[in-house]
Protein backbone atom coordinates (compact mmCIF):
# COMPACT_ATOMS: atom_id res chain seq x y z
CA UNK A 1 0.00 0.00 0.00
CA UNK A 2 1.32 3.46 -0.87
CA UNK A 3 1.60 6.04 1.85
CA UNK A 4 1.79 9.81 1.85
CA UNK A 5 2.37 12.50 4.47
CA UNK A 6 -0.40 14.87 5.45
CA UNK A 7 -0.19 17.89 7.72
CA UNK A 8 -3.10 17.86 10.18
CA UNK A 9 -4.07 19.83 13.31
CA UNK A 10 -2.88 18.06 16.45
CA UNK A 11 -6.42 17.44 17.69
CA UNK A 12 -7.14 15.30 14.62
CA UNK A 13 -4.04 13.15 15.28
CA UNK A 14 -4.79 9.78 16.86
CA UNK A 15 -2.73 7.21 18.73
CA UNK A 16 -1.30 4.68 16.29
CA UNK A 17 -0.62 7.21 13.51
CA UNK A 18 3.00 7.44 12.35
CA UNK A 19 4.94 10.66 11.81
CA UNK A 20 5.86 11.47 8.21
CA UNK A 21 8.21 14.27 9.23
CA UNK A 22 10.09 15.45 12.32
CA UNK A 23 8.28 17.54 14.91
CA UNK A 24 10.38 20.58 15.74
CA UNK A 25 9.99 23.37 18.26
CA UNK A 26 10.02 27.02 17.23
CA UNK A 27 13.82 27.08 17.48
CA UNK A 28 13.99 24.26 14.92
CA UNK A 29 15.17 21.60 17.39
CA UNK A 30 13.80 18.15 16.67
CA UNK A 31 11.40 17.03 19.42
CA UNK A 32 10.16 13.79 17.83
CA UNK A 33 11.64 12.06 14.81
CA UNK A 34 10.02 10.84 11.58
CA UNK A 35 8.61 7.33 11.80
CA UNK A 36 7.67 7.47 15.50
CA UNK A 37 4.20 6.14 16.28
CA UNK A 38 1.98 8.56 18.17
CA UNK A 39 0.73 7.42 21.60
CA UNK A 40 -1.76 9.01 24.03
CA UNK A 41 1.12 10.17 26.22
CA UNK A 42 3.05 11.64 23.30
CA UNK A 43 -0.03 13.50 22.03
CA UNK A 44 -0.56 14.99 25.51
CA UNK A 45 3.09 16.05 25.64
CA UNK A 46 2.85 17.71 22.20
CA UNK A 47 -0.30 19.56 23.26
CA UNK A 48 1.54 20.87 26.34
CA UNK A 49 4.41 22.03 24.15
CA UNK A 50 1.97 24.06 22.05
CA UNK A 51 2.52 22.03 18.86
CA UNK A 52 -0.36 22.95 16.51
CA UNK A 53 0.13 20.65 13.52
CA UNK A 54 1.82 17.32 12.82
CA UNK A 55 2.54 15.53 9.54
CA UNK A 56 1.39 11.93 9.69
CA UNK A 57 1.47 9.01 7.26
CA UNK A 58 -1.73 8.08 5.50
CA UNK A 59 -2.29 4.99 3.45
CA UNK A 60 -3.39 5.58 -0.08
CA UNK A 61 -6.23 3.15 -0.64
CA UNK A 62 -6.68 3.97 -4.32
CA UNK A 63 -6.11 1.27 -6.92
CA UNK A 64 -3.50 1.58 -9.68
CA UNK A 65 -6.27 2.44 -12.16
CA UNK A 66 -7.66 5.16 -9.92
CA UNK A 67 -4.18 6.62 -9.47
CA UNK A 68 -3.62 6.61 -13.22
CA UNK A 69 -6.92 8.46 -13.69
CA UNK A 70 -5.84 11.01 -11.05
CA UNK A 71 -2.51 11.52 -12.82
CA UNK A 72 -4.31 12.11 -16.11
CA UNK A 73 -6.56 14.67 -14.38
CA UNK A 74 -3.55 16.52 -12.96
CA UNK A 75 -1.92 16.68 -16.37
CA UNK A 76 -5.13 17.83 -18.00
CA UNK A 77 -5.64 20.61 -15.47
CA UNK A 78 -2.06 21.86 -15.76
CA UNK A 79 -2.35 21.94 -19.54
CA UNK A 80 -5.49 24.04 -19.19
CA UNK A 81 -3.82 26.42 -16.73
CA UNK A 82 -0.77 26.86 -18.98
CA UNK A 83 -2.69 26.93 -22.29
CA UNK A 84 -1.71 30.54 -23.06
CA UNK A 85 1.81 30.36 -21.60
CA UNK A 86 3.51 30.05 -24.99
CA UNK A 87 7.24 29.42 -25.24
CA UNK A 88 8.66 30.66 -21.97
CA UNK A 89 11.56 28.94 -20.29
CA UNK A 90 10.58 29.98 -16.77
CA UNK A 91 6.92 29.07 -17.19
CA UNK A 92 8.05 25.71 -18.60
CA UNK A 93 10.06 25.22 -15.44
CA UNK A 94 7.08 26.21 -13.27
CA UNK A 95 4.90 23.73 -15.17
CA UNK A 96 7.47 20.96 -14.62
CA UNK A 97 7.90 21.70 -10.91
CA UNK A 98 4.15 21.78 -10.23
CA UNK A 99 3.64 18.62 -12.28
CA UNK A 100 6.33 16.76 -10.32
CA UNK A 101 4.90 18.07 -7.06
CA UNK A 102 1.38 16.91 -7.96
CA UNK A 103 2.51 13.53 -9.28
CA UNK A 104 4.69 12.79 -6.27
CA UNK A 105 1.84 11.44 -4.17
CA UNK A 106 0.19 9.74 -7.15
CA UNK A 107 3.28 7.84 -8.32
CA UNK B 1 -19.63 46.93 -25.60
CA UNK B 2 -20.62 50.51 -26.44
CA UNK B 3 -23.71 50.60 -24.27
CA UNK B 4 -21.95 52.66 -21.57
CA UNK B 5 -20.43 56.11 -21.95
CA UNK B 6 -16.64 55.83 -21.57
CA UNK B 7 -15.44 57.24 -18.25
CA UNK B 8 -12.53 59.67 -18.05
CA UNK B 9 -9.70 59.00 -15.60
CA UNK B 10 -11.10 61.70 -13.30
CA UNK B 11 -14.54 60.10 -13.38
CA UNK B 12 -13.01 56.72 -12.56
CA UNK B 13 -11.08 58.22 -9.65
CA UNK B 14 -14.19 59.98 -8.38
CA UNK B 15 -16.18 56.75 -8.63
CA UNK B 16 -13.71 54.63 -6.66
CA UNK B 17 -13.61 57.32 -3.97
CA UNK B 18 -16.88 55.72 -2.83
CA UNK B 19 -15.09 52.46 -2.08
CA UNK B 20 -15.09 52.23 1.72
CA UNK B 21 -11.79 52.79 3.50
CA UNK B 22 -10.20 50.09 5.59
CA UNK B 23 -11.11 50.62 9.26
CA UNK B 24 -8.62 53.01 10.89
CA UNK B 25 -7.31 50.36 13.30
CA UNK B 26 -6.47 47.97 10.46
CA UNK B 27 -4.80 50.71 8.41
CA UNK B 28 -2.74 51.76 11.46
CA UNK B 29 -1.62 48.16 11.94
CA UNK B 30 -0.55 47.95 8.28
CA UNK B 31 1.48 51.13 8.74
CA UNK B 32 3.58 49.39 11.41
CA UNK B 33 5.02 47.24 8.59
CA UNK B 34 7.11 50.28 7.78
CA UNK B 35 8.56 50.38 11.26
CA UNK B 36 11.16 47.82 12.37
CA UNK B 37 10.67 49.05 15.95
CA UNK B 38 6.89 48.67 16.10
CA UNK B 39 5.85 47.82 19.63
CA UNK B 40 3.57 45.24 21.14
CA UNK B 41 1.76 47.91 23.17
CA UNK B 42 0.85 49.83 20.04
CA UNK B 43 -0.40 46.72 18.25
CA UNK B 44 -2.42 45.62 21.30
CA UNK B 45 -3.92 49.10 21.68
CA UNK B 46 -4.96 49.21 18.02
CA UNK B 47 -6.62 45.78 18.16
CA UNK B 48 -8.33 46.49 21.48
CA UNK B 49 -9.59 49.85 20.21
CA UNK B 50 -11.71 48.16 17.55
CA UNK B 51 -14.29 45.87 19.15
CA UNK B 52 -15.00 43.90 15.99
CA UNK B 53 -11.33 43.39 15.23
CA UNK B 54 -10.59 42.39 18.83
CA UNK B 55 -13.36 39.79 18.83
CA UNK B 56 -12.21 38.37 15.47
CA UNK B 57 -8.54 38.25 16.45
CA UNK B 58 -9.27 36.46 19.74
CA UNK B 59 -11.68 34.05 18.05
CA UNK B 60 -9.05 33.16 15.45
CA UNK B 61 -6.22 32.99 18.00
CA UNK B 62 -8.32 30.43 19.86
CA UNK B 63 -9.15 28.42 16.72
CA UNK B 64 -7.72 24.93 16.18
CA UNK B 65 -5.17 26.39 13.76
CA UNK B 66 -3.12 27.66 16.69
CA UNK B 67 -4.30 25.19 19.34
CA UNK B 68 -3.12 27.30 22.27
CA UNK B 69 -3.43 25.33 25.48
CA UNK B 70 -5.96 26.99 27.78
CA UNK B 71 -6.73 29.56 25.09
CA UNK B 72 -5.95 33.30 25.17
CA UNK B 73 -8.30 35.94 26.52
CA UNK B 74 -6.34 39.06 25.58
CA UNK B 75 -4.10 40.36 22.84
CA UNK B 76 -0.93 40.59 24.94
CA UNK B 77 -1.19 36.94 25.95
CA UNK B 78 -1.66 36.07 22.27
CA UNK B 79 1.54 37.99 21.46
CA UNK B 80 3.42 36.12 24.20
CA UNK B 81 2.29 32.75 22.84
CA UNK B 82 2.22 33.35 19.08
CA UNK B 83 4.72 36.19 18.69
CA UNK B 84 4.34 39.78 17.50
CA UNK B 85 4.54 38.97 13.77
CA UNK B 86 1.94 36.19 13.92
CA UNK B 87 -0.54 38.39 15.80
CA UNK B 88 0.03 41.30 13.43
CA UNK B 89 -0.55 38.98 10.44
CA UNK B 90 -3.65 37.62 12.11
CA UNK B 91 -5.03 41.12 12.75
CA UNK B 92 -4.23 42.09 9.14
CA UNK B 93 -5.86 39.06 7.59
CA UNK B 94 -9.04 39.16 9.70
CA UNK B 95 -9.34 42.95 9.40
CA UNK B 96 -8.82 42.98 5.64
CA UNK B 97 -11.07 39.99 4.93
CA UNK B 98 -13.90 41.37 7.08
CA UNK B 99 -13.62 44.64 5.15
CA UNK B 100 -13.62 42.88 1.78
CA UNK B 101 -16.64 40.80 2.78
CA UNK B 102 -18.57 43.91 3.75
CA UNK B 103 -17.61 45.79 0.57
CA UNK B 104 -18.27 42.79 -1.71
CA UNK B 105 -21.76 42.08 -0.34
CA UNK B 106 -24.56 42.31 -2.88
CA UNK B 107 -22.36 42.67 -5.97
CA UNK B 108 -23.55 39.66 -7.90
CA UNK B 109 -21.03 39.82 -10.73
CA UNK B 110 -18.19 39.73 -8.21
CA UNK B 111 -17.24 36.27 -6.95
CA UNK B 112 -16.19 37.21 -3.43
CA UNK B 113 -15.18 33.75 -2.27
CA UNK B 114 -12.95 33.22 -5.25
CA UNK B 115 -11.45 36.67 -4.78
CA UNK B 116 -10.71 35.82 -1.14
CA UNK B 117 -9.17 32.48 -2.14
CA UNK B 118 -6.97 34.24 -4.66
CA UNK B 119 -5.91 36.99 -2.23
CA UNK B 120 -5.07 34.45 0.48
CA UNK B 121 -3.28 32.26 -2.07
CA UNK B 122 -1.06 35.10 -3.29
CA UNK B 123 -0.44 36.21 0.31
CA UNK B 124 0.73 32.71 1.28
CA UNK B 125 2.98 32.38 -1.79
CA UNK B 126 4.46 35.85 -1.18
CA UNK B 127 5.09 35.07 2.48
CA UNK B 128 7.17 31.98 1.67
CA UNK B 129 9.41 33.51 -0.99
CA UNK B 130 12.94 34.05 0.36
CA UNK B 131 12.97 37.29 2.38
CA UNK B 132 15.58 39.57 3.87
CA UNK B 133 13.72 40.03 7.15
CA UNK B 134 10.57 39.08 9.08
CA UNK B 135 9.17 42.51 8.31
CA UNK B 136 9.63 41.92 4.61
CA UNK B 137 7.86 38.55 4.86
CA UNK B 138 4.94 40.16 6.74
CA UNK B 139 4.76 43.02 4.23
CA UNK B 140 4.74 40.53 1.36
CA UNK B 141 1.88 38.64 3.03
CA UNK B 142 -0.21 41.81 3.44
CA UNK B 143 0.61 42.95 -0.12
CA UNK B 144 -0.66 39.60 -1.35
CA UNK B 145 -3.91 40.13 0.54
CA UNK B 146 -4.38 43.63 -0.88
CA UNK B 147 -2.85 43.35 -4.36
CA UNK B 148 -6.15 43.01 -6.25
CA UNK B 149 -8.27 45.35 -4.13
CA UNK B 150 -8.66 47.54 -7.22
CA UNK B 151 -10.86 44.78 -8.69
CA UNK B 152 -13.18 44.92 -5.71
CA UNK B 153 -13.20 48.72 -5.92
CA UNK B 154 -14.29 48.52 -9.57
CA UNK B 155 -17.04 45.99 -8.76
CA UNK B 156 -18.20 48.16 -5.87
CA UNK B 157 -18.16 51.58 -7.47
CA UNK B 158 -18.66 50.79 -11.19
CA UNK B 159 -20.78 47.62 -11.26
CA UNK B 160 -21.92 48.09 -14.88
CA UNK B 161 -18.36 48.48 -16.14
CA UNK B 162 -17.33 45.52 -14.00
CA UNK B 163 -19.91 43.29 -15.71
CA UNK B 164 -18.60 44.44 -19.08
CA UNK B 165 -15.03 43.61 -18.05
CA UNK B 166 -16.08 40.11 -16.98
CA UNK B 167 -17.90 39.67 -20.30
CA UNK B 168 -14.93 40.93 -22.31
CA UNK B 169 -12.59 38.56 -20.52
CA UNK B 170 -14.85 35.56 -21.15
CA UNK B 171 -15.25 36.45 -24.80
CA UNK B 172 -11.56 36.97 -25.43
CA UNK B 173 -10.06 34.40 -23.00
CA UNK B 174 -7.64 37.13 -21.93
CA UNK B 175 -6.15 38.27 -18.65
CA UNK B 176 -8.39 40.41 -16.43
CA UNK B 177 -6.09 43.45 -16.72
CA UNK B 178 -6.38 43.36 -20.48
CA UNK B 179 -10.18 43.36 -20.23
CA UNK B 180 -10.04 46.27 -17.77
CA UNK B 181 -7.79 48.24 -20.10
CA UNK B 182 -10.22 47.62 -22.96
CA UNK B 183 -13.28 48.76 -20.97
CA UNK B 184 -11.85 51.42 -18.62
CA UNK B 185 -8.48 52.36 -20.09
CA UNK B 186 -6.85 51.62 -16.71
CA UNK B 187 -6.53 48.39 -14.73
CA UNK B 188 -7.14 47.24 -11.14
CA UNK B 189 -3.44 47.54 -10.27
CA UNK B 190 -3.49 51.24 -11.07
CA UNK B 191 -6.81 51.83 -9.28
CA UNK B 192 -5.65 49.85 -6.23
CA UNK B 193 -2.45 51.88 -6.01
CA UNK B 194 -4.42 55.15 -6.19
CA UNK B 195 -6.55 54.01 -3.26
CA UNK B 196 -3.56 52.72 -1.27
CA UNK B 197 -1.81 56.07 -1.74
CA UNK B 198 -4.87 58.00 -0.62
CA UNK B 199 -5.14 55.79 2.43
CA UNK B 200 -1.50 56.52 3.32
CA UNK B 201 -0.36 52.92 3.18
CA UNK B 202 3.40 52.35 3.40
CA UNK B 203 5.15 52.99 0.06
CA UNK B 204 6.11 49.31 -0.28
CA UNK B 205 2.42 48.32 -0.26
CA UNK B 206 1.34 51.05 -2.71
CA UNK B 207 4.13 50.10 -5.11
CA UNK B 208 3.39 46.40 -4.88
CA UNK B 209 -0.32 46.93 -5.62
CA UNK B 210 0.48 49.26 -8.53
CA UNK B 211 3.34 47.25 -10.02
CA UNK B 212 2.28 43.63 -9.68
CA UNK B 213 1.30 43.27 -13.35
CA UNK B 214 4.03 45.46 -14.84
CA UNK B 215 6.09 43.08 -16.91
CA UNK B 216 7.69 45.45 -19.37
CA UNK B 217 9.27 48.89 -19.13
CA UNK B 218 10.52 50.45 -15.94
CA UNK B 219 11.40 47.92 -13.23
CA UNK B 220 8.88 47.93 -10.38
CA UNK B 221 9.89 47.70 -6.72
CA UNK B 222 11.19 44.54 -5.05
CA UNK B 223 7.84 44.05 -3.30
CA UNK B 224 5.95 44.43 -6.60
CA UNK B 225 8.25 41.78 -8.11
CA UNK B 226 7.48 39.48 -5.20
CA UNK B 227 3.72 39.88 -5.50
CA UNK B 228 4.01 39.39 -9.26
CA UNK B 229 5.88 36.09 -8.88
CA UNK B 230 3.62 35.03 -5.99
CA UNK B 231 0.55 35.62 -8.16
CA UNK B 232 1.88 33.48 -11.01
CA UNK B 233 2.79 30.74 -8.53
CA UNK B 234 -0.61 30.91 -6.86
CA UNK B 235 -2.32 30.41 -10.23
CA UNK B 236 -0.02 27.48 -11.01
CA UNK B 237 -0.97 25.91 -7.66
CA UNK B 238 -4.59 26.57 -8.69
CA UNK B 239 -5.64 28.55 -5.62
CA UNK B 240 -9.07 29.96 -6.39
CA UNK B 241 -9.22 27.87 -9.58
CA UNK B 242 -9.05 30.85 -11.91
CA UNK B 243 -7.99 28.64 -14.75
CA UNK B 244 -5.13 30.55 -16.29
CA UNK B 245 -1.52 31.45 -15.58
CA UNK B 246 -0.95 35.19 -16.11
CA UNK B 247 2.12 36.35 -18.06
CA UNK B 248 5.34 36.05 -16.05
CA UNK B 249 8.13 38.60 -16.00
CA UNK B 250 11.42 36.73 -16.33
CA UNK B 251 13.12 39.96 -15.27
CA UNK B 252 11.25 39.92 -11.94
CA UNK B 253 12.52 36.38 -11.31
CA UNK B 254 16.08 37.44 -12.17
CA UNK B 255 15.93 40.57 -10.01
CA UNK B 256 14.78 38.45 -7.07
CA UNK B 257 17.36 35.78 -7.91
CA UNK B 258 14.67 33.08 -7.96
CA UNK B 259 14.06 29.89 -9.91
CA UNK B 260 10.98 27.67 -9.63
CA UNK B 261 13.24 24.70 -9.08
CA UNK B 262 14.47 26.42 -5.93
CA UNK B 263 10.89 27.21 -4.82
CA UNK B 264 9.64 23.65 -5.37
CA UNK B 265 10.35 22.44 -1.77
CA UNK B 266 8.09 25.28 -0.53
CA UNK B 267 4.97 24.17 -2.46
CA UNK B 268 3.79 21.86 0.33
CA UNK B 269 4.27 24.51 3.02
CA UNK B 270 2.47 27.09 0.90
CA UNK B 271 -0.48 24.76 0.35
CA UNK B 272 -0.70 23.98 4.05
CA UNK B 273 -0.65 27.67 4.92
CA UNK B 274 -3.29 28.40 2.29
CA UNK B 275 -5.56 25.62 3.57
CA UNK B 276 -5.07 26.80 7.17
CA UNK B 277 -6.07 30.40 6.44
CA UNK B 278 -8.95 29.42 4.15
CA UNK B 279 -10.35 27.11 6.79
CA UNK B 280 -9.88 29.67 9.56
CA UNK B 281 -11.62 32.41 7.54
CA UNK B 282 -14.35 30.11 6.22
CA UNK B 283 -13.43 30.71 2.58
CA UNK B 284 -14.45 27.87 0.30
Amino acid sequence: MKTYGRNIPLELAEPGMKLASNICNQQGQVLVETGVELSEALLRALLKRGIGHVTVLYEDKRSEDELAAERAKVLDRLNTLFRNAGQDEMLDSLYQQVLEYRLEILA
Amino acid sequence: MNALPVKSVDEILAAVENFPRLPAAVADILRTLDDENAEVDYLARKIQGDTGLLADVLRMANSPRYSIRGGVADVKKAVVVLGFNAVRNLASVVGISAHFREAGKGHDAFDLDRYMQHSIGVACCAKFLPHKSRNEADTAFVCGLLHDMGQLAIAFSMPDEFRMIVGYQMENDCHFSEAEQAVLGVDHAWIGAQLANRWNFPDAICEAIGGHHRITGEAPSRMADMVHVAEVLSHALDFGEYGEIPPLSGDAMLRLGLSFHQLRPLFGKIENEYCGYSEMLGVH
